[in-house]
Order: structure tokens, then sequence, then C-alpha cells
């Protein structure tokens, strides 16, 4: 689908298959209390942002990857078929809506949620949704519990 | 019974008619030519017992028709004879004597003509008699007399009428003046050296919201005090010494109006015109406010990128040490204290960074919810400031709305009352449904004991970048407040008190449970969403 090379893509895929042992192993790792984690992945081009939400999520019941572009969010949906999405919408290349809307095509169940501390995005979220598509968003900053809390909702 | 001696008696007379004479031109004093002539006329039949009298005044040598007044019974050649011996009276400037022989008459009729002035230049008068022995002595001098009278007479009759034509001339020229000073656009003072108002056109007087008896007269200081120490006063002192015009543009607080001066020193002292210049002002300050707004807008979208990201890692990165910091050492309280700070940085990275301006569509929205939510981010602060709250949130029926937008707005009301609460107070919030006409919705008052806004400031709250909190408002709030209230078909009003015993603010929003300015969530469901 995208012919370009994708230079995030294989530090992510090592981040994946390097770090948490749940991701690599299987697709319905359960928690303690024997519901199934659900996957999230976690799109952002700040590194640190993308990082530091995975490791919450991680903790916090969920299963998280991290991806850097939406090119990278592509291909490592491939391997970790994640339930819920949430990824910052102003990206460079590929951004937040067109990843949503692309990962959505073969993934009908797929949750998406955007993310966004900008205002710049009002037109991009107005296409969308003129295209049929809408996506939950929710404003950066966003405390961790509360954005845990949205997720559990889910 | 007394005898008198004949010559006596004609001297008595003569007397007589000599002080008639004299006395009657102090009759004549202001009076027309026309008058003069039918007067002098009557007053020479009587005194000479004269059979015609004919009196031709020339009041003004250019005029080509004399004034005539005739009295003469029965002879028509008497007024030809004595046009005749006018020019030979007035070439000799004396008194010449004719006689007139017209049929069926005894004896001729003696005729005596005298110029009026000299060289006749003011008229004559002619006297016919039946006496044989008409002109004697006495009556040619009462006939001399008469005539100088006539001359004296039309004199000041020509005085008056000179002064009469100098001042209509005079009163033209200032009406031409005044027409010229009321017709123009521009205000327009005089003052003089002791800065005595002279004069004020209407437009002038209009502008100063001033009537003219009001301002003429008055000493500009002493009628306008406020004015002291002020540009105003500075210009018109410089270009009064100077002796130079001088312009200028000031705003004139008293009538909250801006003025463009042009001042124009003079010998009678200054003259100052001047004209309203708000709405120019007015659409200067507009310009500069849209220039502002947009440089702000673009500011902001700046900021918000560069800051919402790092806030972001921040606030993840100190609930991941948090969590991780063992329980109950000082370490999990400063990294608590630390999360809480930067909390309020995001907090404040939100309201004024505008991302709730970008929300989600619009869904029913149950208030009362809403404002416990709002609530419950400010508890926090609502403690540590003591302020009370006692809230009645009883509306039921939800608003459609657009969520995060009312979230927004009642994020600023609260924070402007806890902001007005420093050293506590009550806060009281209440819900209530109106079920009007045109008016059905949900009215929302949030209403604090702080020490109330300025009246003066009251207008201005509405206005971007209107703040009285110097050090931590941007100016934004209750813009923001508004411009979203009145996007969802709403209202906002602001009553407040800063009387010692009762003051406080109470905001008023009111928002209708659905609005056609927003899109409608019907319409919206027949779009399938994804998720």
């Amino acid at each position: 689908m995208y012919g370009w090379i994708i230079p995030d893509l294989i530090e992510a895929a090592d981040r994946l298959f390097n770090k948490a042992d749940p991701v690599v192993q299987g697709k319905s790792t359960t928690p303690g209390d024997g519901s199934i984690r659900r996957k999230v992945l976690v799109v952002d081009d700040e590194h640190l942002v993308a990082d530091t939400i995975s490791e919450i999520l991680n903790e916090n019941g969920f299963e998280a990857a991290a991806a850097y572009s939406g090119e990278a969010a592509i291909a490592l949906a491939g391997v970790l078929e994640p339930d819920i999405l949430l990824t910052d919408v102003l990206m460079p290349n590929v951004n937040g809506v067109q990843l949503a809307i692309s990962l959505t095509q073969d993934r009908p169940l797929l949750q998406v949620i955007l993310f966004s501390g900008q205002t710049g995005i009002s037109e991009i979220i107005q296409n969308a949704r003129e295209a049929g598509y809408m996506f939950d968003l929710l404003p950066k900053p966003i405390h961790p519990e509360e954005l845990l809390r949205k997720l559990q909702e889910r | 019974m007394e005898t008198v001696d004949p010559a006596v008696r004609e001297l008595r007379r003569v007397i007589r008619d000599l002080v008639a004479l004299a006395t009657m031109p102090a009759g004549w004093v202001g009076r027309e030519p026309p008058q003069i002539a039918e007067s002098v006329a009557d007053l020479l039949l009587h005194t000479l017992r004269a059979e015609a009298v004919y009196v031709c005044l020339q009041p003004d040598s250019r005029l080509p028709t004399p004034i005539e007044s005739v009295r003469s019974r029965a002879y028509p050649e008497f007024v030809e004879q004595i046009r005749e011996m006018r020019s030979h009276s007035a070439a000799t400037n004396a008194l010449l004597v004719d006689s007139l022989q017209e049929s069926g008459r005894p004896a001729p009729l003696r005729v005596a003509v005298y110029p009026i002035g000299i060289a006749g230049e003011g008229g004559f008068v002619g006297v016919g008699c039946g006496s044989p022995t008409f002109p004697t002595e006495t009556e040619s001098l009462l006939l001399s007399v008469a005539a100088n009278q006539a001359a004296v007479a039309l004199q000041s009759s020509r005085l008056l009428e000179a002064r009469r034509q100098s001042e209509q001339a005079l009163r033209d020229s200032n009406k031409k003046i005044t027409q010229l000073l009321e017709s123009i656009s521009d205000g327009f003072v005089a003052f003089d050296h002791e800065w005595r108002i002279t004069y004020v056109n209407d437009r002038g007087a209009e502008f100063l919201q001033r009537s003219r008896e009001e301002l003429i007269g008055e000493n500009l200081w002493l009628k306008y005090p406020e004015i002291i120490g002020t540009t105003f006063e500075r210009e018109y002192r410089a270009a009064v010494q100077e002796g130079k015009p001088h312009h200028f543009e000031e705003f004139y607080p008293p009538l909250e109006s801006w003025f463009e001066l042009h001042l124009y020193p003079g010998p009678e002292g200054l003259s100052v015109f001047f004209r309203n210049i708000n709405d120019r002002k007015k659409a200067e300050a507009a310009l500069l406010k849209a220039e502002k707004l947009a440089i702000t807008g673009k500011l902001a979208a700046t900021i918000a990128h560069e800051i919402n990201n790092p806030l972001e890692s921040v606030i993840n990165l100190l609930y991941l040490a948090r969590n991780s910091a063992p329980e109950g050492t000082r370490t999990q309280y400063y990294l608590q204290t630390a999360e809480q700070e930067i909390n309020r940085v995001a907090h404040i990275a939100r309201q004024t960074l505008g991302f709730y301006r970008d929300s989600t569509l619009p869904v029913p929205v149950h208030l009362s919810d809403l404002l416990e939510d709002v609530l419950s981010v400010y508890r926090s602060r609502l403690e540590s400031r003591s302020i009370q709250v006692r809230q009645e949130l009883v509306a039921r029926q939800p608003v459609v709305a657009l969520k995060g937008e009312l979230h927004q707005v009642f994020s600023n009301l609260l924070a402007n009352a806890i902001d007005a609460m420093e050293r506590g107070g009550i806060l009281r919030m209440w819900t209530e449904e109106t079920n009007g006409a045109a008016t059905s919705g949900v009215r929302i008052v949030i209403a604090d004991t702080g020490p109330g806004i300025l009246p003066q400031n009251l207008p201005k709250i509405f206005e971007p970048f209107f703040t009285t909190k110097k050090a931590v408002g941007t100016g934004l709030g209750l813009w923001v407040v508004r411009q979203i209230v009145e996007n969802h078909g709403g209202a906002v009003e602001i009553q407040s008190n800063t009387a010692p015993e009762n003051h406080g603010t109470a905001v008023s929003v009111f928002l209708p449970f659905a609005s056609a300015k927003l899109p409608q969530p019907q319409s919206l469901a027949t779009t399938a969403p994804v998720m």
C-alpha cells in the first residue's frame, strides 16, 4: 500500500520485539484478573509522548506499542492487530486522520482516538467528518488518569 | 382789556414763530425725508400765512427724483414759476422774489424761493403769498430759518441713513461669516485673550453637548477645568505663545470622544476648529484589534504546538515516576506536587490555546453533570481559598451543544469567580429550565462574593484582551465565553455590585435546548461513525 521506505519501521519493530514480552508472545495475554488485555497502537511523531503513553498503558492493563510516524504505524498494525488506535493528528507525510482511515478500511472494529494539542486541525477533522468518518478527539495535554478512564470506557 | 401796541404784537408773533421753527427740527430727528418735506410745508403755510407752498427735498444728489410737497389750492402756474426761479436762487444761494400774475386775481401772487443747503444741493422751498409786501424782512428771516432747519434735518437724516447702511453692510458681512461658520461640519470656537468663549457654532455646541448660551462668555479653564494639565491645555497655550497654528488629536474622557483639533491664533485670540473622530478611531482600533487577534491566533497555534507535546511528555513522566516511587516517601510527595502544578499549566494551556474550539459534534449535554465535572476540576483551588460552594443544579433536560466548548465556558467563568475571591467567599451555582415560546432552554448562574466589577469596566469586559488581572489574565476568558455562548444561540449577561455591604458578580448564561446555529445531531446520525 505504501511503497516508500519507512525509516521508523525498523526502530519501531525493534522496540516492539525486544521490549515487552506480552506484545511479542501473544495477542491475547490475560492480566491477573482474567480479562483480555486490549491492544493499543500509540502513534506520535514526538517520541517521548508515544513512549510514555505506551508505558503508562502497559502498566495499566493494556498492551501498547508505540510508533513514531503514520508509515511505521501502518506496518506495525499488521503485526500487532490493535483494538484501539491512539494517534496524534499532525504528523509529517501520513497524518493521524489518514492513518485512521487507512487502518479502518481492513479493520471495521478498530476504535480510533485522535489526540492533538493543536488548534490547526479543525479542517482535517472537518474533512474527515464530511467524508463520513467520525473519530473521537482528545485534547493534548491530557492527564494519564483521564486517558485511562476514556480507554477503559470502551 | 389791555391795549397792545401792534408792533409789540407783531414782535411777539415773530418770536413765537421763530421758536416754533427752532424747535420743530427736534421732531424731525430720525424722520424720513418725505415726512420732513410735509412738515416744513405745513409749518411755512401756517407761520407765513402763505397761499401756496412748494417744498422740494433732494436727500441724495444721486437720486434723480426729488421729494416734493406742495400746498397750493388753485395755482397751477405756481409750481412752474418756482421751478424756474429755483435755478437762479441756487446760483445766488439767496432769497429770490418774484410776482406771479394769475388770471382771475386782483393782485399778483408774490413768490419767494429759498435754497436748502449750500447752492441748493438739498433742494429748495418756495412760498406764494397774496400780501403785496411779501416777503417782509421778518418773513424772509422766517423763510431762511425754515430752509436752514430743513437742511439740518436732511443732513441728519442722511447721516442716519449712512449709518444704517454701514450697519446693514456690517450685519450682512457678519451674517455671511456666521453662515460660513455654521455651514461647516466642524465645530468652531473662538476665544479672546482672556480665554473667554466669544463664539461657538451650532456644531461646536453639539460636539460639546452644551447650548451656546451655556458656553458664550464662559472662561475656558473655569468651564472645563478637567482639561487643565492635559494635551488640550498644552496645545492651546503653545499655539497662542508661538503664534503658530497647531494640530492634534486627543481623547476627551468626559464625553468619551476622540477629537481632532486645528488651532489658529490671531489678533482677537484663538480660533479652534474641531471634529469628533470617534468613528475613525473605532475603525482604526478595530483594525488594530483584528491584527492583534490574527497575530495572537498564529501565536496560539505556534505555542500550542511547541508547548502541548512537551507538556504531555512531562505529565506522563511525572505520572510514571510517582507510580514507581515507594509509597509514602518524600519523593512520591514531591512528584505528586509537581504533577499538580503541571496540571495547572496544562489547564491554562488548554484554556488559552483554544483546543476546545476544535471540539467534536453537538451532543445532548446535561448541564448539571457538566457543571459538576467542571467544579471537580477546581475543587482543590476552591478548598485552598476556603470558598464555600452552594449549588442547586436542578435542570434535567439536556441542551444540544458542543460539549468541549461548554466545558470551556464554565471553566472560564468558574476560574474568574475563584480569582475574584482571593480571601474566600461563597460561590453559588444554579441552573433552571425556562420554557418560554422563544426562550426554551437552561439558565445557568454562577455568582461570587468578590469585590465586584467597577461600573466603568463593565462595558469592556467582553472585549478581547481586556483584563483587570494584570499578572495572570489573558483578557480572553469572557470574550471566548461570549463567542461560544452566542454560537450556541444563547446569551450571556453580567451583573455586578461593588457596594461594600453587597458586593459580588453574577454571570448568567442562557442556552437554548436546541439551536439552529449548530448542526443537529439527528442529521449527523445518517453518517455512519467508523468507530
